[in-house]
């Protein structure tokens, strides 16, 4: 069935297509955080100051949706929904709500709320899609929106012409001006152009024929083409033209356009006043001509669409000449690369600093301009300046070249090169100089206090001594060897040498000198020293405590080590066996003793234990201490040289270690229970509903008037503590997952432990519709923390969850297994998921490398820490079709219970 | 038409659903039950009034999957949402989607009950506007063609002469054909035939947009 017939309407589109929200919200914060996600590209936001301004603006009729607050100022709770649903123009309103509830937003929807969104962020990202549905839905109601009817009546159409600043006039076809509007009226009154009456009735066509006889400017141009119009040999023409007098001369466009109605024929001729438009022109033609700078507009084709008169004067080229090629056969070869790309990057809109390029003259000479440039995309066009800095350029040019050579020859020498200028008191150094020894400041301190106070304080005194050097006409030159501190506190061995320079007079004026480094020519003098020297040294040098015993005398020798290490000064250090054996904790020293190997009976050549070593404090430091046997030449053992390390900063980092990896696994436990939680407060509400529905049902029956039936009651309440089990269950599951203990080791058996986990996943695993198979073993026990080792389950079940989350329901399934290898029980977990890349098989262990969106990617370097720490191994293959499987192993604890392996399937 | 309303519950855990039909048993209302969205679409027949109370979170067909199906098969019988997991834009989707009430896990018997019984009584409100619907329909669909241009003329509110005008036909004959529409039409005047021929159109928009 058709509408009712309508009336054809004459309809104004709204040039406004972004969509018209109104907004309440009276919490500043929030109301930032909604603007902000609201574009104004997209969105025309009004924000209604009270009720009564909401109901003014709604009918106005040009909005398409009202965002608002639970509260709207001082409304009841909702009541906004009433209000604008009996407003005349009524819009969907949409709540939005930093707090709110589930009731709420149910209580919101029921009362005819479009849509309801909490201010917390992941839902404010949707926002804007959810504001341009509920305006689409309205625009789909309302088929009056986004257009206004404007009635179709002539009064209307005269008022906006009379409206209008242009003249409008009618002439009929022999060009009589039939109709004008008020503007026309105006400007045949005071018309510059005296010589006519052009008002109504008046002739418009022999108005302009009389200027054209006149030569007035243009007039005869516009003369014929008004003709052309009459005569209907073009639709339109439009033409500019000047008039009035030097002094005020003023500027009009006339637009002519040809009337062919059934009824009526001619022309509408319509002037606009365009004398501002030309002035500005003119006043930019002239600085245009008249700048000294180059300016000119190059279009995207490269060549030249206009230039001023500058060009020409610093090139030399004509204006055809200029026209005829593209700028870049202007450039200078080695330019013209940079400027395409300077230009290309500007067209895409880059920004780009000006450049300095080189333009060919007609001479063939170059000149250096600075060129910028504006591209205008519209146009296709640069806009651009240039300014001739050849002068400065060349200027630069030298001073860069007399730089260069002066580098040059400054670096040349590897020598430090120093030059005194004795008169002036300043010394000028090379950067070699500068370098290996130091900046002075010649300000501060004189140049000889400065060079006298980096001479080794060994070497200073002689040196001193020996300055100024001997001096006479024969010999200027001297040469001497000593020790200068370098810029990094090292000393060089150097020889100094230098001469000194007189003038006329005899008198010392400068003074020249090199200084060269022969501390690698010294370093291999040192090399030289003999090897127990070095010993010694290396004994002094290393952190660790060593001992030299001699077994034929008994004597011990100790290093400095046993005074930094343990705190012994050098006269308490004893030289005999019992000194160290004394210092051994009482409880380690049995054990101790019992591993040094008997001189003549062992053969063993080296030894090493861990035990406590008594300090000069009293207190005891974990060490670690190894020896080996020397053999004398009659093949006996002759000494033992051992070492002694502090490794009690390494035990008490451990510690912390552990203890911090315990911390660090609980609190993922925890976080990973908040993500389980979500699907377990769903599971607990499960078996809290029966209760709950049973307990209803009881009462019911015993307030009904039917008789009784207790058969039926006692199986109600059976079933209410069925529930109430079932959900104690799962509390306890949970709530033995997180609880927060030292790190305990048991014996656990193992498949009993998977089957834990399997139980404590198992609302999650139904409702991400998973299939979890088991492949158990036989009974089989570890000596594991067995909520370390759940939790590294609970980890690789989830993650494999998550990886089969895109797939089809019936390709979701996991396959956890257990096998025997050895000594080790091997658990695998097998998923049918997306799969990790190839590069990532090993980076999925690091800390912080995540794939998932919302994971901080830290369960799985957890679980590898936890699993090897119990001294297994984590790893993780790709799976031949499908998904990846990630296999861990523990040690069994004894082999009593290896037994032969069978499958079975379960759930 | 008299039929006595039936309680679906669509629940895939036991417990709650052999619990929720207890209560609504108790309550003295008749109930059927499914474990699953799937079975439940293969067997539900919507000829019988009533309401359906249907489990968010499911395996498989999740209750916003079923409501859009039910749509897709144009039953409007209406859906009473239950769930576990207490969450905004879940609640907010299922009223978009068409739900008349949204109830979060454990919830008050009182409560579920009321809510039973108001969506009883909207469907039966819908089935007895869909049947006037279906009977007007009948009504206008028994009218020739011509009378149909008569009605629709009648409707735009025409005088009789523009109409014979129009129709190129004496003033007579229009007077007949209206004469026989409003016999066919079962209205007693010519304001009441404009009336029913409006409430159609606008059901027919209703329908269609729905």
């Amino acid at each position: 069935m058709r509408g009712p017939l309508t009336r054809e309407r004459l309809t104004v589109n709204r040039p406004d297509k972004r969509v018209g929200v109104l907004y309440i919200d009276g919490n500043p914060a929030e109301r930032t955080a909604v603007l902000s996600r609201l574009p104004t590209s997209q969105f025309r936001v009004v924000e209604p100051a009270s009720p009564e301004d909401l109901d003014r603006l709604l009918s106005q009729g040009s909005f398409d949706v009202l965002l608002s607050e639970l509260r709207a100022w001082d409304l009841e709770e909702l009541e906004i929904l009433e209000r604008v649903r009996s407003s005349s123009n009524p819009v969907p309103v949409i709540i939005v709500t930093g707090g709110g509830s589930e009731r709420l937003a149910v209580e919101a929807m029921k009362r005819g709320a479009a849509d309801y969104v909490s201010k917390a962020s992941g839902d404010l990202d949707r926002l804007p899609e959810r504001l341009s549905a509920a305006a689409a839905k309205r625009a789909h109601h309302a088929p009056a929106h986004g257009v206004r009817e404007l009635p179709d009546e002539p009064e209307v159409y005269g008022r906006i012409l009379n409206a209008l600043s242009v003249s409008v006039a009618f002439l009929d076809r022999s060009g009589t001006i039939c109709a004008v509007n008020d503007a026309w009226r105006d400007f045949a009154l005071d018309s510059p152009y005296q010589g006519a009456r052009h008002g109504l009735g008046a002739n418009y066509l022999q108005v302009c024929n009389r200027a054209a006889a006149e030569r007035l400017d243009g007039a005869d141009n516009i003369a014929q083409g008004l003709r052309r119009v009459l005569a209907d040999e073009t639709s339109t023409f439009s033409a500019e033209y000047a008039c009035g007098c030097p002094e005020d001369r003023r500027w009009f466009k006339l637009i002519a356009s040809a009337v062919r109605d059934a009824d009526r024929t001619g022309a509408i001729v319509a002037h606009v006043d365009v004398t501002h438009r030309k002035r500005a022109d003119e006043q930019r033609d002239r600085l245009f001509a008249q700048s000294l700078n180059l300016l000119c507009i190059i279009g995207f084709d490269d060549y030249m669409k206009r230039w001023n008169p500058a060009w020409c004067g610093v090139l030399g080229y004509s204006s055809e000449e200029m026209m005829a090629s593209p700028m870049r056969d202007l450039l200078h070869p080695d330019d013209a690369a940079h400027v395409a790309e300077v230009m290309e990057a500007l067209r895409k809109g880059r920004d780009t600093s000006a450049v300095e390029v080189r333009i060919r003259c007609k001479d063939g000479s170059y000149k250096w301009i600075l060129w910028n440039a504006v591209p205008c995309l519209e146009q296709q066009v640069f806009f651009a300046t240039g300014q001739d800095i050849t002068g400065r350029k060349q200027a630069e040019e030298q001073l860069r070249e007399s730089q260069e050579r002066f580098q040059l020859i400054a670096s040349a020498t590897k020598e430090a090169v120093w030059d005194w200028d004795l008169r002036e008191n300043r010394v000028w150094r090379n950067q070699g100089f500068l370098q290996s020894y130091g900046v002075p400041n010649d300000a501060i301190e004189s140049p000889v206090a400065w060079w006298r106070e980096r001479i080794h304080p060994e070497d200073r005194q002689r040196i001193l001594d020996a300055m100024p050097p001997p001096v006479n006409d024969g010999d200027q030159q001297w040469l001497l060897e000593y020790r200068l501190r370098r810029v990094d506190g090292t000393y060089a061995h150097v020889y100094d040498r230098g001469f000194v320079i007189f003038d006329s007079q005899g008198e010392p004026v400068r003074m020249v000198g090199s200084v060269m480094d022969i501390s690698q020519l010294k370093h291999t003098e040192e090399k030289l020293r003999d090897s127990e020297e070095r010993f010694r040294l290396a004994a002094k040098a290393t952190r660790d405590a060593i001992w030299d015993w001699d077994l034929h005398k008994g004597q011990v020798w100790r290093s400095e080590g046993f005074q930094t290490l343990f705190g012994y000064r050098p006269e308490e250090i004893g030289a005999d066996f019992n000194w160290w054996v004394d210092r051994i904790h009482p409880d380690d020293r049995q054990c101790v003793l019992a591993q040094i190997p008997e001189p003549g009976t062992s053969h063993s050549r080296q030894c090493a234990f861990e035990y406590r070593f008594q300090r000069a404090d009293g207190g005891y430091a974990d060490v670690f201490d190894r020896g080996f046997v020397m053999y004398g030449p009659d093949g006996k053992p002759a000494r033992m040289i051992g070492s002694i390390m502090d490794i009690s900063e390494r035990r008490r980092a451990e510690e912390v270690a552990h203890m911090q990896r315990a911390e660090l696994a609980h609190i993922a436990r925890v976080s990973t229970m908040g993500e389980i939680a979500t699907g377990l407060a769903h599971e607990l509400n499960q078996p809290l509903t029966a209760i709950s529905n049973y307990a209803e049902s009881c009462a019911q029956a015993i307030a009904s008037k039917a008789p009784r039936n207790d058969k039926k009651l006692l199986s109600w309440i059976d079933k209410i503590a069925v529930n109430t089990h079932r959900a104690g269950q799962m509390i306890r599951r949970l709530r033995s997952f997180t609880r927060k203990s030292e790190p305990r080791r048991s014996t656990v058996e193992i498949n009993e432990l998977v089957e834990e986990v399997i139980d404590l996943l198992e609302a999650e695993t139904r409702l991400q519709n998973v299939r979890v198979r088991w492949e158990h073993t036989a009974a089989v026990h570890a000596t594991v923390d067995r909520i370390q080792i759940q939790q590294v389950l609970v980890n690789l079940l989830r993650n494999a969850y998550e990886a089969m989350s895109a797939n089809r329901p019936n390709e979701r399934q996991v396959t956890i297994a257990a096998a025997i290898r050895e000594d080790k029980i091997e658990i695998s977990v097998k998923d049918l998921g997306e799969g990790i890349a190839e590069e990532n098989l090993e980076r999925v262990f690091d800390a912080f490398f995540t794939s998932k969106p919302n994971g901080v990617g830290i369960g799985l370097a957890i679980s590898r820490s936890i699993v090897e720490e119990h001294g297994g191994r984590l790893w993780v293959r790709p799976n031949s079709k499908h998904g990846v499987t990630f296999h861990f192993t523990l040690p069994l604890s004894g082999a009593q219970d290896v037994a032969i392996t069978d499958h079975n399937g379960r759930r | 038409m008299s039929q006595s309303p039936i309680i679906t519950v669509v629940d895939d855990d036991d417990q709650v659903r052999e619990s929720l039909a207890t209560l609504i048993q108790s309550m003295e209302l008749d109930v059927e039950c499914y474990a699953s969205g799937r079975e439940f679409l293969d067997n539900y027949g919507p000829d019988r009034p009533g309401c359906i109370v249907l489990d968010l979170r499911m395996p498989q067909l999740s209750g916003l999957e079923i409501i859009d199906e039910l749509a897709a098969r144009k039953i409007e019988t209406p859906i009473i949402m239950i769930s576990g997991h207490g969450d905004i834009p879940a609640a907010v989707a299922a009223m978009k989607a068409g739900a008349v009430d949204f109830l979060e896990k454990p919830y008050r018997g009182a409560a579920l009950m009321e809510s039973v019984r108001r969506a009883i009584d909207l469907d039966a409100r819908n089935r007895k506007a869909h049947a006037e619907y279906r009977a007007l329909v009948d009504r206008y669909e028994s009218l020739a063609a011509d009378e149909k241009d008569v009605l629709e003329l009648t409707v735009a509110g025409k005088p009789d002469k523009a109409i014979a005008t129009r129709l190129d036909l004496s003033l007579r004959t229009i007077q007949l054909r209206r004469a026989s529409v409003m016999r066919k039409m079962n209205a007693h005047s010519r304001a009441e035939l404009i009336r029913l021929a409006q409430t159609l159109e606008r059901m027919t928009a209703g329908q269609n947009s729905g």
